[in-house]
């Protein structure tokens, strides 16, 4: 008897594909359900072209350039293509070549806009990705990571009929279960800021703001910065340095580079707050996180930050310094009125949200309503729904056995 | 097994001394021709891989090209629509105004110039 094949062979496609990096994790997301469909009976041939990785696997390719893409089988043998895109990258500019009749499917992040990168070579990349968006056109479907972003390829011009918003799970398991309220950790408040040290992310901003409240003698509460120094910015970090120099000796700031997972995880879990001023989020991953950890929100109101918030934080104006640190202050002095104020107290503290003033309980029954739409399960849902359109549009079709997998899994999690 | 008579041993001898000189240059000959082949091999090899870099840079560009041209011709074509989309307005606007002025012209028997007051609204009140 002669082999049927694989039910599907599918090319997915990053820039870069390596850890700690929220477009990698969208794509390390698929292949995971993919290789669960796999163990569950589905035969899928799974090829990763990128550029460069730090994941170790077979079926990952690294292609230096959209010629060497040219020369491999599995390119022009794969049914559908599925594209991750944030920054320009020269393996996006293959849709121009992937053969009329394989579907594309292309996931957009969005890029930080060019005026607020310092460092050259990244804002000639963003500028560059603002031009290479276009390629978006060639897409049979676009998964847009947020509401925001569907907004900016409507803008450009795609059809609404070709877009929907597929929300990208938490990278980190997290739960609340150890918090009993608002704030239940002993000693000062504890704010938490994730994310790159650059300009774009507001951490200047915050660094004002939590130095002239620290100025002021206020010393109820501590910040931690974590993210990596290498995709850091030079002005920033020296901002840091500035601000650590000035409170040495009281630990107001702690600094976390390059923090593993279980740092994340630990990092969420000891803060009472996120702070997230951004001037530019096409998604922010580390909201959604914090929501998970019953860690509340204060960001700013620059792209999807509202969106992913729920109204379940506090929302700032962009750049607006005394905003944040009214915020802050607020936030500070509602979980510790005064500098000896204890445990007993976080009961029955209560947050400002869209929904109104909410105690711990209140707020978490929300969030987790707001979060459904924002699981693995949900993305796992959106996404052999899109893999199951796509590979109906392929010519080798959506073969009776992914169907009935992808079918018997869906109804699995919209029961869960 | 015997041993190799001795007439045959000598013939051996005879011939191979014969055949030296002229084996020697046979080779020789081979070797340069070898030499030759190697030679135009590597050179073939070196402008295959020349050709293929300027392939791969060819194609590199070309689709560099595509994309920016892709993105060029999508701005111009929302650019043209947003102008006929403007355009199209205005011609409405315009078909409003002659239907006005020719229901006051059969109303008043008079051909009046309208559109001050149609822009201020005038008629409608």
């Amino acid at each position: 008897m002669t082999d049927p094949g694989p039910d599907l062979r599918i090319a997915l496609y990053s820039g870069i594909f390596v850890h700690h990096d929220a477009v990698s994790n969208s794509l390390q997301s698929k292949v995971e359900i993919l290789e669960s469909l796999g163990a569950r009976g589905a035969r899928i041939d799974l090829t990763v072209f990128t550029h460069a990785s730090d994941y170790r696997a077979p079926y990952i390719r690294g292609v230096p350039t959209v010629a060497d893409l040219l020369r491999q089988e599995a390119f022009w043998s794969a049914d559908v293509h599925i594209f991750e895109f944030g920054m320009s990258y020269e393996l996006f500019d293959s849709v121009f070549v992937i053969p009329p009749d394989r579907p594309i499917m292309v996931v957009e992040h969005n890029t930080t806009p060019p005026e607020l990168v310092d460092d050259p070579a990244v804002k000639l990349g963003c500028e560059a990705a603002l031009v290479q968006r276009h390629n978006i056109s060639r897409a049979y479907r676009v998964a847009c990571a947020s509401e925001l972003n569907l907004d900016l390829d409507l803008s450009i011009g795609v059809e609404e009929d070709r877009l929907c918003v597929l929300h990208l799970p938490p990278a980190h398991r997290l739960t609340p279960v150890a918090r009993k309220g608002f704030g239940d950790n002993n000693g000062p408040v504890h704010l938490l800021y994730l994310g790159r040290l650059v300009r774009a992310k507001g951490v200047g901003d915050l660094l004002k703001a939590v130095s002239s409240l620290w100025g002021c003698g206020d010393d109820r509460f501590v910040l931690t910065l974590a993210g990596n120094p290498r995709f850091s910015d030079e002005m920033v970090l020296r901002e840091l340095h500035r601000c650590m120099e000035r409170f040495a000796g009281l630990e107001k700031v702690q600094v976390v580079s390059s923090p593993s997972d279980e740092d994340i995880v630990d990092l969420f879990h000891s803060a009472d707050v996120l702070v997230i001023p951004s001037y530019h989020e096409g998604y922010c991953v580390p909201v959604i996180e914090a929501l998970s950890a019953g860690c509340y929100v204060i960001g700013s109101d620059a792209g999807n930050l509202p969106n992913v918030m729920g109204g379940l934080g506090r929302v700032v104006p962009t750049g607006d310094v005394p905003a944040l640190t009214a915020a802050i202050a607020d936030f500070v002095s509602r979980l510790r009125p005064s500098s000896d104020a204890t445990l007993d107290t976080t009961s029955t503290v209560r947050v400002p949200t869209d929904y109104g003033e909410l105690d711990y309980a209140a707020w978490l029954a929300v969030v987790a309503e707001h979060l459904e739409d924002y699981s693995d399960d949900a993305y796992e849902r959106g996404f052999i729904r899109l893999l199951a359109e796509l590979a109906a549009a392929s010519p080798a079709g959506l073969s009776q056995r992914l169907g009935d997998l992808i079918s018997e899994r869906t109804a699995e999690l919209t029961r869960a | 097994m015997s041993a190799e008579p001795w007439s045959k041993r000598v013939l051996r001898r005879f011939l191979k001394r014969l055949l030296q000189p002229v084996l020697s240059r046979a080779y020789a000959r081979i070797d340069i021709r070898l030499e030759g082949l190697a030679r135009q091999l590597n050179e073939t090899v070196g402008e295959l891989s020349a050709l293929r870099r300027d392939i791969d840079q060819t194609v590199t560009t070309v689709l560099n090209a595509l994309s920016n041209q892709n993105a060029s011709a999508r701005l111009q074509t929302r650019a043209l629509e947003a102008e006929h989309a403007r355009l199209a307005e205005e011609i409405v606007r315009q078909i409003e105004l002659v239907r006005k002025e020719i229901m006051l012209d059969a109303r008043y028997g008079r051909a009046v110039d309208v559109r001050e007051d149609v822009e201020t609204n005038v008629l409608d009140r």
